[in-house]
């Protein structure tokens, strides 16, 4: 690919930064500069070394002063690109004040003023690359507004080298040239994959229930209805909209289509997956339905465990760290270089029709030796403790707002949970884990009883923001290691249905139960088939 | 920072901004001993060593920081003094 940067000022770094960038997409990149002070003879000159690199994309970039001082000469030179390089695509970026400005105060008060002229300039370079089809501006002055003029400047550099850009100022520069490049050229991403929980909306639709989720059209909830604003602006510009999140699909899409400020419907979306599957197996199968790579995902979700699995995992979806305070969602979005773009194409316009109909899923699993693999580098450590008078009140609370991988649903307060643990026969721990990306605290508590020859579970349940990981699996295990120091056959789990636990229904015939009748199961200790997974630390407390 | 690992850090963006070996850069060093070290990789250079350590060179210094030594003395007056 080659490309001409033709400009006012030196722009040797800025060309190596650029190529740079853009190396990592393209295979060959050529990028040629004019020599200093010579654009206007290279542009005149048919037979100029500017003509004979033929290039197919070409950066305008001029100081306010070259083109306050003669307008009209730029856009000569322009139309006479225009008629002498017909197919190649046109950056022009607009102009912005690279120097000071003395007594800026005085700037819109006074006629003729610098900063009048250059919008006027502005103005008029925009309506000519509107009216010309193959010129786009690059909004130059948009990204000094966004950064600020004391980190896109350097003066020294000015004065040594004739080029008024910060080293972070060219970094800043060329990588958002090499986005709009890389969406010229196609690479554009096609899809932004967005969790629910805690991404669309605050807090956890299964746990809080529809009417408690923070989306409103004022305070707090207003940044979530801001964010989805601008997701559907995406969604206009042809960006596709997916959902891929840990939900109960039937009533998760009920939310979506009933709740007064949720502005992302049903029909918005090109694929959705709300399960309790592995997200990286989630994005394979609607890569698969859409008929896209994967690299032409952008992977949106809160948790950082689901970010780093897809990196993982998926190393050509992009997966940008998404931002930990809510009001910072929709700044985040816009500056999001993956789908910003000075174009729009006509297949971009098209795509959101073409995945309308709704198309016949198909997957393919992450291999469990890979799943495998990325938990083990997690290095999760998982505590399990005895239940002391000291911590009953967070157990107890964990036992009245847990409700969706919760198999009994049974309620303490801090006292029922004190008695419980003064007799003997009971067992009442609290499950903690952590790993290398950080200390989840407490994410579980089980309480179960020794009856005859038997071990009853009466409360099993986890925070469902470490599930899928081996945590529950480890936990069952070290049950079973307390049922034979007490002398226990066999344990006896239970689950109790409730609008909230569908996900945890399969649990114990998961792992070596055999079901009994009412709801109950049944495991043989003896027989030692539930194995604690080989990638997990476990501790006793 | 120490004086050893300061030479160290100085001499190995030297050598990765001109793609030189590292080991050809001494103390000693002066720009007309390195081909790319010319006008405009100068300016490459103190670009980099600013972002590497930090910190920022008064213009009229610039042009005199033509040596692995005189890099090293301005360095120590900014952040690391002696």
């Amino acid at each position: 690919m080659n490309i001409a940067l033709l400009s006012s000022y030196t722009t040797d770094i800025l060309q190596n930064k650029l190529e740079s960038f853009l190396k990592k997409d393209f295979n060959k990149v050529k990028i040629y500069g004019n020599s200093f002070n010579q654009y206007t003879q290279e542009i005149l000159n048919k037979k100029s070394a500017f003509y004979a690199f033929s290039p197919e994309i070409i950066i305008f970039l001029f100081s306010e002063e070259t083109w306050i001082e003669n307008p009209t000469q730029m856009f000569k030179l322009l139309q006479l690109i225009k008629r002498r390089l017909p197919k190649a695509l046109i950056l022009v970026g607009n102009i912005v004040p690279t120097h000071s400005q003395l007594l800026p105060g005085l700037e819109w008060n006074k006629k003729n003023s610098l900063s009048e002229k250059i919008t006027i300039c502005n103005l008029k370079l925009a309506k000519f690359c509107q009216n010309n089809k193959q010129f786009y501006t690059f909004d130059v002055n948009n990204l000094v507004l966004l950064y600020g003029r004391i980190i896109m400047f350097d003066q020294r550099i000015q004065y040594l080298t004739k080029n008024p850009w910060s080293d972070k100022g060219m970094d800043i520069l060329s990588f958002k040239l090499s986005q709009h490049i890389k969406t010229l050229m196609g690479k554009r991403k096609k899809v932004v994959v967005l969790d629910l929980d805690n991404t669309l909306w605050g807090g956890i639709l299964g746990e809080v229930g529809l009417e408690n989720i923070l989306l409103s059209n004022d305070g707090v909830g207003k940044a979530y209805y801001d964010f989805q604003k601008n997701l559907l602006k995406l969604h206009q510009s042809g960006i596709l909209l997916v959902i891929c999140s840990k939900n109960d699909e039937v009533s998760t899409l009920r939310a979506i289509e009933t709740h007064p400020y949720m502005l992302i419907k049903k029909h918005h979306l090109a694929a959705w997956r709300m399960n309790w599957e592995s997200k990286a197996d989630n994005l394979v199968s609607i890569a698969n339905e859409l008929n896209l790579g994967t690299d032409s995902f952008v992977f949106l979700d809160d948790t950082a465990y689901e970010r780093d699995l897809i990196r993982f995992a998926l190393p050509s979806v992009e997966v940008p760290d998404f931002p930990a305070d809510p009001s910072e969602y929709s700044e985040f979005l816009s500056n999001l270089p993956a789908f910003d773009t000075g174009v729009i194409t006509e297949e971009d316009k098209k795509r959101n029709e073409m995945y309308q109909q709704e198309k016949e899923r198909s997957s393919k699993k992450l291999s469990a030796a890979s799943l495998e693999k990325f938990l083990k580098s997690l290095h999760i450590e998982v505590t399990i403790q005895k239940v002391k008078a000291f911590n009953t009140p967070r157990i107890a609370q964990l036992t009245q707002k847990t409700n969706q991988f919760n198999l009994t649903n049974r309620r303490y307060t801090d006292e029922q949970i004190n008695e419980l643990i003064k007799d003997k026969k009971n067992i009442v721990l609290g499950i903690s884990s952590k790993d290398k990306v950080g200390d989840m605290g407490l994410v579980g508590v089980i309480i179960a009883k020794k009856n005859n020859n038997s071990l009853f579970v009466d409360t099993f349940l986890m925070s469902c923001r470490v599930l899928g990981r081996g945590i529950e699996e480890t936990v069952l295990f070290s049950l079973s290691k307390y049922a034979t120091q007490l002398a226990a056959f066999s344990i006896i789990g239970e689950f109790i249905p409730s609008k909230k636990n569908n996900l945890a229904k399969s649990f114990y015939s998961n792992n070596y139960f055999t079901q009994l009748e009412d709801g109950f199961f049944k495991y043989d200790v003896k027989k030692k088939k539930i194995k604690k997974p080989q990638w997990i630390t476990l501790h006793y407390d | 920072m120490i004086k050893k690992d300061l030479n160290k850090a100085v001499k190995s963006i030297i050598a990765t901004t001109f793609k030189v070996n590292k080991r050809d850069i001494t103390p000693q060093t002066i720009s007309d001993d390195v081909e790319e070290w010319d006008s405009l990789g100068h300016i490459r250079l103190i670009l980099k060593i600013e972002s590497e350590f930090n910190t920022k060179f008064n213009i009229v210094d610039i042009p005199k920081l033509t040596s692995v030594a005189a890099i090293i003395t301005e360095l120590k007056k900014h952040e690391y003094p002696s």
